[in-house]
Order: structure tokens, then sequence, then C-alpha cells
């Protein structure tokens, strides 16, 4: 990967070679090697948890007392948990939820962000001022404590952490479209554009958002990986997703007694592997992408 | 240096207050009040007696009328009784801070020994075996969850191995008290500790890399000064600055992981008394703690704008 990075910086081809030989998009990413088995790791982890209930012969909500507190063995992989549910089935069907979770919950934030990035940007004076403050705050303070307050208010359900890791979660978003906004607004094309009397909306649209949307892809995807830790806290400290509603975070809340956490390990070894690769890989993920997607980082 | 004061503290106020109204906001869109919580339900309250009751809170003034209450007594260091423990909601937090602080402090000395060293070594030997792992374990160590970790090492270090107590602060009845503690305190800073060692390892090797670079760095060697002289006292010291940025922007996240690690560990500080409060709906007490966390990070955000002028003589405060 070095070598190759070294061989196009020392050679200095022609603008028009460098342009022709330079590699798309696929093939950087693919270049990416962690990236790469990232991907590659994710899509079997989706697929897992779309087709879990399908594939799987374990019912994930049914009791079964006679097969409880199971070892690993070859009918259930991960073991049984204290009720005689299948561990393995719970931890894909558990990822449905954490990633439905985390994508709804970056869908929002990025959204939102998006917005507020643009207004500051474009409007700038006082709007600009009093968005940027409100982020400087956002950024400045420790989310979880707000996200447990808030929750703990509204009372644990999956739509309410959406909601609010989608609401606390926009201000880097914000940041890079703001940013965006600002230096694409000094190009010559926009003044151009702007003494042919083009709209603002369409503007926004046709120069500012092309420019914008690598930052927020990046963004939101390790806003995925956060989204998905966060939703895993909450759930482990009982007030996130709510039983018997399996995710990732409340499947190791189990292992809060210490009989489950000694004599039963494959309970919430099994899930916090889950999160723990699933968060690994879309890191991994999202850093191959700024590589692929923006040469000049 | 005074305009730079003001200036701060113009700021930190406003951050001060924002933070004051958005949860102020929130405790009162939150359904129920403190005469629920004073006067629970089964007992044998009449509505009227919950109405006297309100007026005589003050409950039924505006909203931004109480806010402007709270915030006059806030000022004064008054925050209100506990709806819990009927306690003054100060001396609670006072009582759990300095654990906390201990824990907070020995992750974050723990994080800046272990990642600087390590971003130091792998930027000095960039690309090597030790790099690569370096990288991955960095990756790695943000991406696991702090409970999950915690989960693991209790159980591996605790449990099987039998090396630490499993939870708690303290054991009671220890021969000495300060070793007992010590012995307590390792799990759960190491834990935290991993997060923030894992990102100033990236950030040195980054800086580090950067500065190896400078034409003053290959002076330095030049001069016949020994690699490590070099690399400690010509190519730390410019490192220094996105270091401190990352420990001062990581704050917060320390302060979230403590959260969640002082209740796997069941160590009794702010993060605790955070969740106990918010399961109780707690509202003075959750006010006041958000106060105080606001406060802290504040403060160390200070602290690291004095610490730039400190490493690098060029940035003037003013």
């Amino acid at each position: 990967m070095s070598t190759v990075a070294l061989e196009t910086a020392s050679s200095e081809p022609h603008a028009l070679d460098e342009i022709r030989t330079r590699p798309g998009f696929w093939s950087r990413l693919i270049r990416h090697r962690a990236a790469l088995i990232s991907l590659v790791f994710l899509v079997f982890m989706g697929f897992a948890a779309l087709l879990a209930p399908i594939v799987s012969p374990y019912d994930p909500y049914a009791m079964n007392l006679v097969d409880a507190k199971q070892g690993p063995s070859l009918e259930h992989p991960l073991g049984t948990d204290s009720l005689g549910r299948d561990t393995l089935t719970r931890v894909f069907v558990g990822g449905r939820v954490s990633i439905a979770v985390a994508l709804s919950a970056v869908a929002i934030s990025s959204a939102l962000g998006t917005v507020l990035g643009l207004l500051a940007g474009y409007r700038r004076g006082w709007t600009d001022v009093i968005i940027m403050r409100i982020t400087d705050i956002f950024m400045a303070f420790p989310l979880f404590v707000l996200l447990i307050v808030f929750v703990a208010m509204l009372g644990p359900s999956a739509r309410n952490v959406v909601l609010i890791l989608g609401l606390l979660q926009w201000m880097i978003v914000a940041r890079l479209v703001r940013g965006q906004v600002l230096s694409v607004m000094n190009q010559p094309y926009i003044e151009a554009a702007t003494s042919t009397g083009v709209k603002t909306g369409r503007m926004v649209a046709r120069h500012v958002m092309p420019n914008s949307f690598v930052p927020i892809v990046v963004a939101s995807t390790l806003g995925v990986a956060n989204a998905m830790l966060s939703e895993a806290a909450l759930s482990f400290l009982g007030l996130g997703i709510q039983p018997p509603t399996p995710s990732w975070g409340n499947m190791l809340n189990a292992a809060q007694s210490l009989q489950v956490l000694v004599n039963e390990p494959w309970v919430w070894i099994g899930p916090g592997l889950a999160i723990a690769f699933t968060v690994l890989s879309i890191n991994f993920l999202g850093d191959g992408l700024r590589d692929a997607l923006d040469p000049h980082l | 240096m005074g305009g730079f004061l003001i200036r701060r503290l113009f700021h930190a106020l406003t951050i001060l207050l924002g933070v004051s109204m958005l949860v102020f906001l929130f405790v009162e869109l939150a359904p129920g009040d403190a005469v629920d919580a004073l006067m629970p339900p089964e007992s044998l309250s009449t509505p009227e007696a919950k109405a006297a009751m309100r007026e005589r809170l003050g409950l039924n003034d505006p909203a931004p009328i109480r806010y402007v209450r709270w915030l006059e007594r806030a000022v004064q260091g008054d925050m209100g009784f506990s709806l819990t423990s009927r306690k003054p909601v100060t001396d609670i937090i006072m009582a759990r801070l300095p654990k906390t602080l201990l824990l907070v402090g020995a992750a974050m000395v723990f994080s800046i020994i272990v990642g600087i060293s390590i971003g130091i070594i792998s930027a000095i030997k960039q690309y090597s075996i030790i790099d690569y792992i370096a990288t991955f374990f960095a990756f790695f160590w943000l991406s696991i969850p702090g409970f999950f970790l915690s989960l693991l090492v209790i159980y591996i270090f605790a449990v099987r191995l039998d090396w630490f107590p499993v939870f708690g602060a303290s054991s009671p009845g220890a021969a000495h008290p300060t070793l007992d503690r010590l012995h307590h305190l390792i799990l759960p800073a190491t834990v935290l500790g991993l997060e923030l060692a894992a990102a100033l390892t990236r950030y040195t090797r980054a800086s580090l890399v950067e500065v190896m670079r400078a034409d003053y760095m290959r002076t330095a060697r030049a001069k016949g000064l020994r690699d490590w002289t070099v690399i400690v006292s010509h190519g730390l010291k410019n490192a220094l600055i996105p270091i401190i940025t990352v420990i001062a922007f990581r704050l917060p996240y320390l302060i979230s992981g403590a959260i969640v690690i002082e209740t796997v560990f069941q160590w009794p500080g702010l993060g605790l008394l955070t969740l106990d409060a918010a399961n109780h709906k707690d509202y003075p007490l959750i006010l006041a703690i958000t106060m105080a966390v606001t406060i802290l990070v504040v403060m160390s955000s200070f602290i690291a704008d004095l610490a730039y002028s400190l490493v690098d003589p060029r940035i003037r405060l003013g």
C-alpha cells in the first residue's frame, strides 16, 4: 500500500495522465484491506440479522426451561441463557435491533446536522454565531450524561433512544457542512452562478451539496459506530431497548449478575464480541471510505 | 492575558447557562413533577393538598421565573434538596466527586503514559510490525464498548485469576486503606483509560511523524545529539499541541465512560449517582450533577488553553 503511494508521488506524471491512471473509488476501497474485510463482515452481519428468524430453528423469545443455562454445543453454538433461549439466534436478532436503532438515529442526526450546517454557512451573521455556539456547547459536554437523563425522563424505549441519539449527535456533520459551504462559496463558479441569477435552493442543490457529500458520508459512517456504542451502553444500563426484545446491549445486562458473569460467560461474550467487531468494522470502513472518496486527505 | 481570561470566562458562562437551560427545559417537559415525587400516589394526599403544596413550592409560576429563581440560588451554591434522600444536593455531590476525580485522574495518567509512549514507538518505527499492531489495537480499543471490556477484565482478572477485587472502591477493615484503594482502582482506571490511550497513540504518532520531517530535527541530528534526545526534547515538544487538544477534547468522553464503568465496577462516584438520580427522577439532583460535570469540563478546557501557551510560547493568550 505504501509503495504504491510512494511511486505515484515520486513519478509526478502529467495532470492528464494522473486523472487517467488514478484508480477509481472501488479499487481504492479494495486496496484498503482492513476496510474491505470490514465491509465483508458487515454485509455478513446484515444478512445474518435479516435472515436469523428464518434460518434459525429456535424462537428468540420462547422460553424453554429444560434447556436453560447450557454451555456451547453443536445444537446451541453459543449456548442458552437462563430462560433457555438460544444465544446465537438472539445475537442475530439483537443485531437487527441494534443496527436499525443506530441507522435511524444517524439518519436523523445527519439530516439535522446538514440543515444546521447549511443555515450557518449560508446565512452567516448571527444565525452562524448562534448555531456554532450551540454546537460548541454540545461538543463540550459529556453527552452520555444527558442521554441517560433524557431517556430516563422520557421513558426507555427504542423510539426514544433513536430520537435522543439523533438529537444529540448532529454536531460533527453540522461543522463539516458549514465548513464546506464557506469554502465553496469562495469559489469563482459560485460567483458566476450568482451573477447569472441562480436561486439559493438550486445553488445549494447543484453546488454546495455535491461538495459536502463526501464528508457527510464519512462522518455518518463513524456516527453509526458511535450511535451503536451509545445504544448498547444505554441498553446495558437498562435504559435502552427493553427485554424481551433482544439488543446487543441488553443481552449483556444479564452479566451484571455475578452468577451469570461467572458461570454462564457464553451468554454475554457472544453479544459483546458482536458489538465490538461490528463497531470496529464500521470504524475501519469509515477510514477506508475517507481514503477512497477523498484523495486530498 | 486579562482579555483572554475575560473572554474565556464569558465563554464558560454561556456554556453553563446553555446546559442549565437545556436540562431545565427537559425537566419541564418530563411527565410528573416534584409534588408527585414528594407525595407518592398511594399516600392519602388529596388533589387539594397537592395543589396547595404546588402553590407553596412555587411550582405554579411560569417556567422562566422558576428558572431564574433556581439560577439565583444555584449561584450561591444552593442547588436544593434531593427528592429521594432529602439531603442537600451539593453535599451529596461533594461526597461522590472525589471518587470520580480519582478514577478519571488515574485513567488519564495511565492513558497519557501508555498512549504517548506507544505513539512515539509507532512514529519512530513507522510501518513496522509494532506499528501495525499498535494501530490495530488503537482501533480495537476505540471500538470495544467500555462495559463489555469491564466485564471481560472482571471475568479474567478478578474472577478467574483472582488478582483484583470484583467490585467496589474499598474493602471494609483493610489493613492499608491506601493500598486497598489502589488495588480496587487498577482495573476500572485501566479500562477507562484504554480508549483515551488509543486515541493518544494515534494522534501522537501522526503528530510526531509530521514533526520528524522538520528541518530543525535534521539539524538536531546533525549536531550529533542522541536519537532519544532529539525525539523527546525536539520532536515531542513540538508534537505536544495536538496531543493536548486530544486530551481536552476527549475529556467529556472520559466522563461519559466513567458513568458506565462505575456502574459495572460499583465504584461509588458521580456516575453511579447519575444513574440512581435518573432512575428515581430526582430532578434537583440531576440538574446539579449536570452542572457539576459541565463545570468540570469547562475548567479542564481552560487548563488545556493555559497548557498551550506553556508548551508553545508563540501562542500568546491575549
